[in-house]
Protein backbone atom coordinates (compact mmCIF):
# COMPACT_ATOMS: atom_id res chain seq x y z
CA UNK A 1 0.00 0.00 0.00
CA UNK A 2 2.84 2.34 0.73
CA UNK A 3 4.87 1.48 -2.06
CA UNK A 4 1.86 2.29 -4.56
CA UNK A 5 1.68 5.58 -2.94
CA UNK A 6 5.19 6.49 -3.01
CA UNK A 7 4.74 5.52 -6.75
CA UNK A 8 2.10 7.68 -7.65
CA UNK A 9 3.49 10.13 -5.85
CA UNK A 10 6.05 9.82 -8.16
CA UNK A 11 4.08 9.86 -11.11
CA UNK A 12 2.28 12.91 -9.57
CA UNK A 13 5.66 14.71 -9.43
CA UNK A 14 7.00 13.58 -13.28
CA UNK A 15 3.55 15.03 -14.31
CA UNK A 16 4.49 18.11 -13.34
CA UNK A 17 7.49 18.28 -14.37
CA UNK A 18 6.88 17.09 -17.98
CA UNK A 19 3.77 18.73 -18.24
CA UNK A 20 5.99 22.31 -19.30
CA UNK A 21 6.56 21.27 -23.28
CA UNK A 22 10.36 22.65 -23.99
CA UNK A 23 9.68 21.25 -27.64
CA UNK A 24 6.13 23.22 -27.87
CA UNK A 25 7.77 25.17 -31.25
CA UNK A 26 8.07 21.87 -33.56
CA UNK A 27 11.28 22.66 -36.14
CA UNK A 28 12.83 25.20 -34.63
CA UNK A 29 16.16 24.11 -34.19
CA UNK A 30 16.39 23.11 -38.06
CA UNK A 31 15.31 26.23 -39.05
CA UNK A 32 17.81 27.59 -36.58
CA UNK A 33 20.47 26.07 -37.84
CA UNK A 34 19.68 26.43 -41.79
CA UNK A 35 19.43 30.00 -41.29
CA UNK A 36 22.80 30.67 -39.56
CA UNK A 37 24.35 28.11 -41.72
CA UNK A 38 23.57 30.37 -44.66
CA UNK A 39 23.93 33.99 -42.40
CA UNK A 40 27.63 32.32 -41.87
CA UNK A 41 28.12 31.68 -45.26
CA UNK A 42 27.04 35.20 -46.64
CA UNK A 43 29.66 36.46 -44.13
CA UNK A 44 32.08 34.36 -45.32
CA UNK A 45 31.52 35.29 -49.24
CA UNK A 46 30.85 39.34 -48.37
CA UNK A 47 34.34 38.92 -46.64
CA UNK A 48 36.45 37.25 -49.79
CA UNK A 49 34.22 40.64 -52.07
CA UNK A 50 32.17 37.90 -53.44
CA UNK A 51 30.29 38.92 -56.30
CA UNK A 52 27.33 37.00 -55.26
CA UNK A 53 26.38 38.98 -51.98
CA UNK A 54 26.22 42.32 -54.01
CA UNK A 55 22.82 42.47 -55.26
CA UNK A 56 21.73 41.16 -52.07
CA UNK A 57 23.21 44.17 -50.87
CA UNK A 58 21.84 46.56 -53.28
CA UNK A 59 18.32 44.85 -52.69
CA UNK A 60 18.64 45.16 -48.98
CA UNK A 61 19.91 48.78 -49.44
CA UNK A 62 16.94 49.85 -51.72
CA UNK A 63 14.43 48.67 -49.02
CA UNK A 64 16.60 50.23 -46.57
CA UNK A 65 16.36 53.56 -48.72
CA UNK A 66 12.78 54.41 -47.54
CA UNK A 67 13.55 54.09 -43.67
CA UNK A 68 16.57 56.56 -44.22
CA UNK A 69 14.38 59.26 -45.62
CA UNK A 70 11.68 58.30 -42.67
CA UNK A 71 14.35 58.99 -39.97
CA UNK A 72 16.01 61.92 -42.11
CA UNK A 73 12.67 63.51 -42.28
CA UNK A 74 12.38 65.42 -38.96
CA UNK A 75 15.51 67.01 -39.73
CA UNK A 76 14.47 68.20 -42.95
CA UNK A 77 11.57 69.49 -41.69
CA UNK A 78 12.63 71.26 -38.68
CA UNK A 79 15.27 73.18 -41.63
CA UNK A 80 12.69 74.14 -43.81
CA UNK A 81 10.09 75.42 -41.26
CA UNK A 82 13.27 76.71 -38.98
CA UNK A 83 13.77 78.56 -42.52
CA UNK A 84 10.12 79.46 -43.49
CA UNK A 85 9.33 80.77 -39.60
CA UNK A 86 12.55 82.04 -39.47
CA UNK A 87 13.50 85.98 -38.27
CA UNK A 88 13.01 88.30 -40.66
CA UNK A 89 15.80 90.13 -39.22
CA UNK A 90 18.37 87.13 -39.08
CA UNK A 91 17.57 86.01 -42.68
CA UNK A 92 17.97 89.45 -44.52
CA UNK A 93 21.18 90.37 -42.39
CA UNK A 94 21.84 86.67 -43.67
CA UNK A 95 21.39 87.41 -47.10
CA UNK A 96 22.94 90.48 -47.32
CA UNK A 97 26.06 88.70 -46.42
CA UNK A 98 25.61 86.36 -48.74
CA UNK A 99 25.46 88.69 -51.08
CA UNK A 100 28.50 90.24 -49.91
CA UNK A 101 30.18 86.76 -50.13
CA UNK A 102 29.19 86.49 -53.65
CA UNK A 103 30.21 90.05 -54.65
CA UNK A 104 33.57 88.94 -53.44
CA UNK A 105 34.19 85.37 -54.90
CA UNK A 106 33.03 86.58 -58.14
CA UNK A 107 36.03 88.95 -58.44
CA UNK A 108 38.46 86.51 -56.93
CA UNK A 109 37.03 83.84 -59.07
CA UNK A 110 38.02 85.94 -62.45
CA UNK A 111 41.08 86.56 -60.54
CA UNK A 112 41.52 82.74 -60.60
CA UNK A 113 40.39 82.33 -64.16
CA UNK A 114 43.19 84.47 -65.26
CA UNK A 115 46.16 83.22 -63.04
CA UNK A 116 44.30 79.44 -64.31
CA UNK A 117 44.83 80.43 -68.21
CA UNK A 118 48.30 81.32 -67.16
CA UNK A 119 48.88 78.64 -65.36
CA UNK A 120 47.70 76.46 -68.07
CA UNK A 121 50.25 78.47 -71.00
CA UNK A 122 53.23 78.27 -68.51
CA UNK A 123 52.59 74.18 -67.91
CA UNK A 124 52.25 73.66 -71.90
CA UNK A 125 55.40 75.61 -72.14
CA UNK A 126 57.16 73.32 -69.50
CA UNK A 127 55.52 70.15 -71.39
CA UNK A 128 53.57 69.65 -67.91
CA UNK A 129 50.62 67.14 -67.36
CA UNK A 130 47.97 69.51 -67.33
CA UNK A 131 46.28 69.97 -64.07
CA UNK A 132 42.95 68.55 -63.55
CA UNK A 133 39.59 70.17 -62.90
CA UNK A 134 36.40 69.06 -60.99
CA UNK A 135 32.96 68.98 -60.90
CA UNK A 136 31.32 69.08 -57.60
CA UNK A 137 28.02 68.43 -56.73
CA UNK A 138 25.85 68.43 -53.62
CA UNK A 139 24.63 65.59 -51.50
CA UNK A 140 22.88 65.34 -48.24
CA UNK A 141 23.80 62.83 -45.67
CA UNK A 142 21.01 60.65 -44.58
CA UNK A 143 22.42 58.31 -41.87
CA UNK A 144 25.56 57.61 -40.62
CA UNK A 145 26.49 54.55 -38.86
CA UNK A 146 27.78 55.01 -35.41
CA UNK A 147 28.74 51.68 -34.87
CA UNK A 148 31.98 52.07 -33.41
CA UNK A 149 35.43 51.95 -35.21
CA UNK A 150 33.25 52.14 -38.57
CA UNK A 151 32.54 55.35 -39.80
CA UNK A 152 30.33 54.82 -43.07
CA UNK A 153 27.41 57.17 -43.84
CA UNK A 154 24.65 56.81 -46.84
CA UNK A 155 23.73 60.10 -49.12
CA UNK A 156 20.66 60.85 -50.89
CA UNK A 157 22.55 60.93 -54.59
CA UNK A 158 23.31 57.33 -56.14
CA UNK A 159 24.22 55.53 -59.90
CA UNK A 160 21.18 57.36 -61.06
CA UNK A 161 22.99 60.63 -60.47
CA UNK A 162 26.12 59.56 -61.51
CA UNK A 163 27.86 58.71 -58.07
CA UNK A 164 30.53 55.49 -58.62
CA UNK A 165 32.37 53.62 -56.15
CA UNK A 166 35.76 55.08 -54.93
CA UNK A 167 34.43 58.33 -56.14
CA UNK A 168 35.89 61.67 -53.40
CA UNK A 169 34.02 62.99 -51.05
CA UNK A 170 34.72 66.48 -49.68
CA UNK A 171 32.83 68.77 -47.15
CA UNK A 172 31.73 72.21 -47.70
CA UNK A 173 35.05 73.67 -46.88
CA UNK A 174 36.81 71.89 -49.38
CA UNK A 175 38.38 69.43 -46.81
CA UNK A 176 38.76 65.52 -47.67
CA UNK A 177 35.51 63.92 -46.45
CA UNK A 178 36.05 60.43 -47.85
CA UNK A 179 35.56 57.95 -50.41
CA UNK A 180 32.31 55.94 -52.01
CA UNK A 181 32.24 52.37 -51.25
CA UNK A 182 28.93 51.03 -52.35
CA UNK A 183 26.04 52.41 -54.37
CA UNK A 184 22.73 51.54 -55.26
CA UNK A 185 20.36 53.99 -57.58
CA UNK A 186 19.71 55.99 -55.30
CA UNK A 187 21.61 56.30 -52.37
CA UNK A 188 25.87 56.12 -51.92
CA UNK A 189 27.62 54.96 -49.23
CA UNK A 190 30.72 57.04 -48.15
CA UNK A 191 33.64 55.44 -45.84
CA UNK A 192 35.14 59.00 -43.78
CA UNK A 193 38.43 58.98 -43.45
CA UNK A 194 38.33 58.83 -39.72
CA UNK A 195 37.16 54.74 -40.47
CA UNK A 196 39.41 52.47 -38.50
CA UNK A 197 40.22 51.00 -42.06
CA UNK A 198 40.83 54.51 -44.37
CA UNK A 199 43.98 55.13 -44.86
CA UNK A 200 45.26 58.05 -47.79
CA UNK A 201 48.48 59.98 -48.29
CA UNK A 202 49.10 63.15 -47.28
CA UNK A 203 51.92 65.80 -46.86
CA UNK A 204 53.02 68.79 -44.71
CA UNK A 205 51.86 71.83 -46.35
CA UNK A 206 54.68 73.69 -44.03
CA UNK A 207 57.39 71.05 -45.24
CA UNK A 208 56.28 69.29 -47.74
CA UNK A 209 57.12 65.97 -45.59
CA UNK A 210 55.13 62.92 -47.18
CA UNK A 211 52.94 60.80 -44.49
CA UNK A 212 49.77 58.58 -44.04
CA UNK A 213 47.15 59.32 -42.32
CA UNK A 214 45.04 56.89 -40.69
CA UNK A 215 41.67 56.59 -39.31
CA UNK A 216 41.51 55.82 -35.89
CA UNK A 217 37.33 55.16 -35.59
CA UNK A 218 37.02 57.76 -33.65
CA UNK A 219 34.93 61.08 -35.26
CA UNK A 220 37.85 63.67 -34.07
CA UNK A 221 40.95 61.65 -34.45
CA UNK A 222 43.43 60.62 -36.90
CA UNK A 223 46.88 59.51 -36.69
CA UNK A 224 49.76 60.11 -38.92
CA UNK A 225 52.37 57.59 -39.92
CA UNK A 226 55.37 56.79 -41.62
CA UNK A 227 56.77 60.27 -40.13
CA UNK A 228 60.43 60.04 -39.22
CA UNK A 229 61.31 60.49 -35.37
CA UNK A 230 63.78 63.55 -36.86
CA UNK A 231 61.26 64.68 -39.09
CA UNK A 232 59.82 68.48 -38.15
CA UNK A 233 56.63 68.20 -37.32
CA UNK A 234 55.05 70.80 -35.05
CA UNK A 235 51.68 71.47 -33.20
CA UNK A 236 48.96 73.25 -35.40
CA UNK A 237 50.77 71.71 -39.04
CA UNK A 238 48.05 71.33 -41.82
CA UNK A 239 48.94 68.02 -43.64
CA UNK A 240 46.68 68.41 -46.98
CA UNK A 241 46.43 65.50 -49.32
CA UNK A 242 49.28 64.76 -51.80
CA UNK A 243 47.29 63.21 -54.51
CA UNK A 244 49.86 60.21 -54.91
CA UNK A 245 47.89 57.72 -54.59
CA UNK A 246 45.80 58.79 -57.85
CA UNK A 247 42.56 58.65 -55.48
CA UNK A 248 42.22 61.82 -53.76
CA UNK A 249 43.29 65.03 -55.41
CA UNK A 250 46.24 66.83 -54.27
CA UNK A 251 46.15 69.95 -51.84
CA UNK A 252 42.85 69.44 -50.21
CA UNK A 253 43.29 69.74 -46.18
CA UNK A 254 43.07 66.67 -44.36
CA UNK A 255 44.27 67.26 -40.49
CA UNK A 256 45.68 69.53 -38.23
CA UNK A 257 48.00 68.35 -35.77
CA UNK A 258 46.86 68.32 -32.14
CA UNK A 259 48.23 70.41 -29.91
CA UNK A 260 50.92 68.39 -27.78
CA UNK A 261 49.80 65.50 -30.53
CA UNK A 262 53.57 64.93 -31.96
CA UNK A 263 55.47 62.14 -29.46
CA UNK A 264 58.69 60.17 -29.64
CA UNK A 265 58.37 56.99 -28.49
CA UNK A 266 62.80 56.13 -27.92
CA UNK A 267 63.75 53.33 -30.15
CA UNK A 268 60.83 53.89 -32.49
CA UNK A 269 62.03 55.52 -35.45
CA UNK A 270 58.48 56.90 -36.42
CA UNK A 271 56.92 59.64 -34.78
CA UNK A 272 53.45 59.21 -33.25
CA UNK A 273 51.44 61.85 -34.26
CA UNK A 274 47.72 62.44 -33.02
CA UNK A 275 45.73 64.88 -35.66
CA UNK A 276 42.24 65.98 -36.23
CA UNK A 277 40.96 66.17 -39.05
CA UNK A 278 39.50 69.12 -40.76
CA UNK A 279 35.83 68.36 -41.32
CA UNK A 280 33.34 68.02 -38.04
CA UNK A 281 31.54 64.96 -39.12
CA UNK A 282 29.08 65.53 -36.23
CA UNK A 283 28.38 68.84 -37.72
CA UNK A 284 28.13 68.09 -41.47
CA UNK A 285 24.81 67.72 -42.98
CA UNK A 286 25.97 68.14 -46.68
CA UNK A 287 29.19 67.28 -48.68
CA UNK A 288 29.68 67.32 -52.49
CA UNK A 289 31.06 64.59 -54.62
CA UNK A 290 33.77 65.55 -56.96
CA UNK A 291 34.37 64.23 -60.31
CA UNK A 292 37.76 65.03 -62.03
CA UNK A 293 37.59 66.59 -65.37
CA UNK A 294 40.75 66.35 -67.65
CA UNK A 295 39.74 67.92 -70.80
CA UNK A 296 40.72 71.63 -71.84
CA UNK A 297 37.10 72.41 -72.62
CA UNK A 298 35.95 71.43 -69.47
CA UNK A 299 38.99 73.14 -68.00
CA UNK A 300 37.81 76.78 -69.74
CA UNK A 301 34.41 76.23 -69.11
CA UNK A 302 33.12 78.60 -66.29
CA UNK A 303 31.64 77.19 -63.49
CA UNK A 304 27.96 78.15 -64.47
CA UNK A 305 28.24 75.84 -67.42
CA UNK A 306 29.84 73.23 -65.53
CA UNK A 307 26.24 72.95 -63.64
CA UNK A 308 24.55 69.31 -62.44
CA UNK A 309 24.02 68.44 -66.53
CA UNK A 310 27.96 67.92 -66.75
CA UNK A 311 28.01 66.18 -63.44
CA UNK A 312 24.92 63.63 -64.97
CA UNK A 313 26.70 63.80 -68.49
CA UNK A 314 30.50 62.88 -66.65
CA UNK A 315 28.60 60.04 -64.95
CA UNK A 316 27.24 58.40 -67.75
CA UNK A 317 31.01 57.85 -68.95
CA UNK A 318 32.02 57.36 -65.22
CA UNK A 319 29.57 53.83 -65.38
CA UNK A 320 30.66 53.07 -69.00
CA UNK A 321 34.52 53.22 -67.99
CA UNK A 322 34.50 52.28 -64.16
CA UNK A 323 33.68 47.96 -64.75
CA UNK A 324 31.99 46.41 -61.63
CA UNK A 325 31.56 49.78 -60.23
CA UNK A 326 28.63 48.53 -57.57
CA UNK A 327 31.61 46.00 -56.47
CA UNK A 328 32.44 46.89 -52.63
CA UNK A 329 35.77 47.30 -51.45
CA UNK A 330 35.93 46.41 -48.05
CA UNK A 331 39.21 45.47 -46.91
CA UNK A 332 42.06 47.72 -46.08
CA UNK A 333 43.97 46.96 -49.14
CA UNK A 334 41.12 48.44 -51.09
CA UNK A 335 40.12 50.87 -48.80
CA UNK A 336 43.66 52.42 -49.07
CA UNK A 337 43.99 53.50 -52.34
CA UNK A 338 47.08 51.73 -54.46
CA UNK A 339 50.34 54.10 -54.83
CA UNK A 340 50.66 52.38 -58.32
CA UNK A 341 47.47 52.60 -58.93
CA UNK A 342 46.10 54.58 -62.22
CA UNK A 343 45.07 57.79 -62.71
CA UNK A 344 40.83 57.32 -62.17
CA UNK A 345 39.39 58.59 -65.58
CA UNK A 346 36.85 60.62 -63.96
CA UNK B 1 5.25 33.59 -20.13
CA UNK B 2 1.78 33.27 -21.83
CA UNK B 3 1.33 33.13 -25.57
CA UNK B 4 -0.36 36.40 -26.97
CA UNK B 5 -1.83 37.64 -30.48
CA UNK B 6 -1.42 40.79 -32.21
CA UNK B 7 -3.75 43.28 -31.49
CA UNK B 8 -4.09 44.03 -35.51
CA UNK B 9 -2.41 42.75 -38.37
CA UNK B 10 0.89 43.79 -39.22
CA UNK B 11 1.25 44.19 -35.70
CA UNK B 12 5.09 42.63 -35.58
CA UNK B 13 6.42 44.17 -38.78
CA UNK B 14 4.95 47.63 -36.91
CA UNK B 15 7.34 46.73 -33.88
CA UNK B 16 9.97 45.89 -35.92
CA UNK B 17 10.04 48.78 -37.92
CA UNK B 18 9.63 50.85 -35.05
CA UNK B 19 12.85 48.92 -33.85
CA UNK B 20 14.71 49.76 -37.21
CA UNK B 21 13.97 53.33 -36.77
CA UNK B 22 14.96 53.77 -33.30
CA UNK B 23 17.88 51.50 -34.17
CA UNK B 24 18.83 54.56 -36.99
CA UNK B 25 18.13 57.56 -35.12
CA UNK B 26 21.46 59.78 -34.98
CA UNK B 27 22.97 60.32 -32.07
CA UNK B 28 26.05 62.40 -30.76
CA UNK B 29 29.45 59.47 -30.24
CA UNK B 30 28.74 60.00 -26.38
CA UNK B 31 25.10 58.63 -26.69
CA UNK B 32 26.23 56.03 -29.39
CA UNK B 33 27.81 54.35 -26.91
CA UNK B 34 24.76 53.47 -24.70
CA UNK B 35 22.77 53.00 -27.46
CA UNK B 36 20.66 49.40 -27.26
CA UNK B 37 20.35 47.17 -30.17
CA UNK B 38 16.60 47.71 -29.92
CA UNK B 39 15.65 45.23 -33.00
CA UNK B 40 17.27 42.56 -30.62
CA UNK B 41 15.34 43.95 -27.82
CA UNK B 42 11.69 43.62 -30.13
CA UNK B 43 13.09 39.99 -31.00
CA UNK B 44 13.49 38.53 -27.73
CA UNK B 45 9.81 40.58 -26.96
CA UNK B 46 8.41 38.41 -29.55
CA UNK B 47 10.24 35.96 -28.68
CA UNK B 48 8.49 36.14 -25.18
CA UNK B 49 5.08 36.96 -25.96
CA UNK B 50 3.92 35.68 -29.64
CA UNK B 51 6.00 32.48 -29.73
CA UNK B 52 3.99 30.80 -31.62
CA UNK B 53 3.95 33.92 -34.36
CA UNK B 54 7.47 34.61 -34.55
CA UNK B 55 9.14 33.39 -36.91
CA UNK B 56 13.35 32.84 -37.50
CA UNK B 57 12.62 33.96 -41.13
CA UNK B 58 11.51 37.35 -39.67
CA UNK B 59 14.41 37.77 -37.79
CA UNK B 60 16.77 36.64 -40.35
CA UNK B 61 15.32 39.69 -42.91
CA UNK B 62 15.82 41.81 -40.30
CA UNK B 63 19.35 40.66 -39.71
CA UNK B 64 20.06 41.84 -43.58
CA UNK B 65 18.65 44.83 -43.85
CA UNK B 66 20.41 46.20 -40.22
CA UNK B 67 23.75 45.08 -42.52
CA UNK B 68 22.51 47.20 -45.31
CA UNK B 69 21.94 49.66 -42.84
CA UNK B 70 25.00 49.77 -40.92
CA UNK B 71 27.26 49.10 -43.92
CA UNK B 72 28.47 45.54 -41.72
CA UNK B 73 29.13 42.72 -43.34
CA UNK B 74 25.85 40.71 -45.18
CA UNK B 75 25.10 37.96 -43.18
CA UNK B 76 26.35 39.22 -39.52
CA UNK B 77 23.49 40.19 -37.95
CA UNK B 78 21.03 38.35 -39.60
CA UNK B 79 22.84 35.65 -37.86
CA UNK B 80 22.68 37.52 -34.26
CA UNK B 81 18.91 37.88 -34.88
CA UNK B 82 18.44 34.58 -35.97
CA UNK B 83 20.34 33.29 -32.72
CA UNK B 84 18.75 36.03 -30.40
CA UNK B 85 15.27 34.71 -31.20
CA UNK B 86 15.92 31.20 -31.34
CA UNK B 87 17.53 31.37 -27.94
CA UNK B 88 14.77 33.57 -26.61
CA UNK B 89 11.64 31.11 -27.68
CA UNK B 90 13.94 28.53 -25.74
CA UNK B 91 14.75 30.03 -23.08
CA UNK B 92 11.25 31.92 -22.82
CA UNK B 93 9.61 28.10 -22.58
CA UNK B 94 11.54 27.83 -19.36
CA UNK B 95 10.95 30.89 -17.52
CA UNK B 96 8.21 31.74 -15.19
CA UNK B 97 5.74 33.38 -16.74
CA UNK B 98 5.83 37.22 -15.82
CA UNK B 99 8.97 36.92 -13.48
CA UNK B 100 10.55 39.77 -14.08
CA UNK B 101 14.39 39.16 -12.94
CA UNK B 102 13.95 35.79 -15.36
CA UNK B 103 13.20 38.27 -18.13
CA UNK B 104 16.44 40.50 -17.12
CA UNK B 105 18.44 37.45 -16.59
CA UNK B 106 17.34 36.25 -20.13
CA UNK B 107 17.97 39.67 -21.76
CA UNK B 108 21.77 39.53 -20.52
CA UNK B 109 22.17 36.18 -21.60
CA UNK B 110 20.43 37.08 -25.09
CA UNK B 111 22.11 40.18 -25.49
CA UNK B 112 25.47 39.27 -24.17
CA UNK B 113 25.37 36.22 -26.50
CA UNK B 114 25.00 38.55 -29.28
CA UNK B 115 27.53 41.05 -28.61
CA UNK B 116 29.88 38.63 -28.33
CA UNK B 117 29.49 37.01 -31.28
CA UNK B 118 29.21 40.58 -33.18
CA UNK B 119 33.29 41.01 -31.56
CA UNK B 120 33.94 38.05 -33.10
CA UNK B 121 32.76 38.92 -36.35
CA UNK B 122 34.35 43.05 -36.02
CA UNK B 123 37.65 40.59 -35.07
CA UNK B 124 37.59 38.93 -38.37
CA UNK B 125 36.89 41.94 -40.16
CA UNK B 126 39.47 43.91 -38.76
CA UNK B 127 37.33 46.44 -36.90
CA UNK B 128 38.77 46.21 -33.14
CA UNK B 129 36.91 47.19 -29.90
CA UNK B 130 38.09 50.48 -28.01
CA UNK B 131 37.94 48.25 -24.38
CA UNK B 132 34.97 47.77 -21.63
CA UNK B 133 33.09 50.56 -23.31
CA UNK B 134 31.75 48.04 -26.25
CA UNK B 135 29.68 46.21 -23.46
CA UNK B 136 27.57 49.25 -22.61
CA UNK B 137 24.40 48.54 -24.51
CA UNK B 138 24.35 45.14 -22.39
CA UNK B 139 23.96 47.07 -19.45
CA UNK B 140 21.79 49.97 -21.04
CA UNK B 141 19.41 46.84 -22.87
CA UNK B 142 19.01 45.56 -18.87
CA UNK B 143 17.49 49.47 -18.25
CA UNK B 144 15.53 49.53 -20.98
CA UNK B 145 13.91 46.66 -20.63
CA UNK B 146 11.17 47.00 -18.79
CA UNK B 147 9.75 50.03 -20.29
CA UNK B 148 10.04 48.90 -23.76
CA UNK B 149 8.37 45.11 -22.95
CA UNK B 150 5.90 47.66 -21.77
CA UNK B 151 5.22 50.21 -24.76
CA UNK B 152 5.66 47.11 -27.53
CA UNK B 153 3.14 45.42 -25.10
CA UNK B 154 0.55 47.63 -26.51
CA UNK B 155 0.91 45.81 -29.95
CA UNK B 156 -0.51 42.63 -28.89
CA UNK B 157 -3.29 40.95 -26.34
CA UNK B 158 -3.53 38.16 -24.40
CA UNK B 159 -4.74 34.91 -25.51
CA UNK B 160 -8.01 34.31 -23.61
CA UNK B 161 -8.28 30.75 -22.27
CA UNK B 162 -10.67 28.58 -24.06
Amino acid sequence: MLKAERLQRIQDRETVIYDIDHHATPGLSFRFIVLALLALTLVAMDHRDSPVTAPVRTVFSIIAYPLQLVVDAPFRVYNLTEGFFGDQRRLSQENAKLREQLRLFSVKYRDMKILEQQNERLRELLKADKRPNYTFSMASILSASDDRGQSVVTLNKGSRDGVFVKQVVVAEGGSIFGQVIDVTPFGAQVMLITDIQHALPVRNRRTGERALASGTGQPGLMELKSIVATGEVRDGDVFISSGLDGLFPADFPVAKVLPSGVKYVPGDPFANIKAQPMVNFENTREVLLLWRNLEPEAMMAPPEQATEQDANNNSVDVDKRVPGSRSRSRSRSQAVPSMAAPLDTV
Amino acid sequence: MPDSLPRFTGAIWVTMLIAVLMNNLPLTAEWAVWKPDWVALALIHCGLTIRQKSSLLMAFFMGLLTDALSSSLMGQFAFGYVLVMYFSVRLGLRMTPEAFIQQIALVFIVVGVFLLLNLWMRGVTGYVNEGLSYWAPLLSSMLVWPFYHWFLGFFYVQRKAA
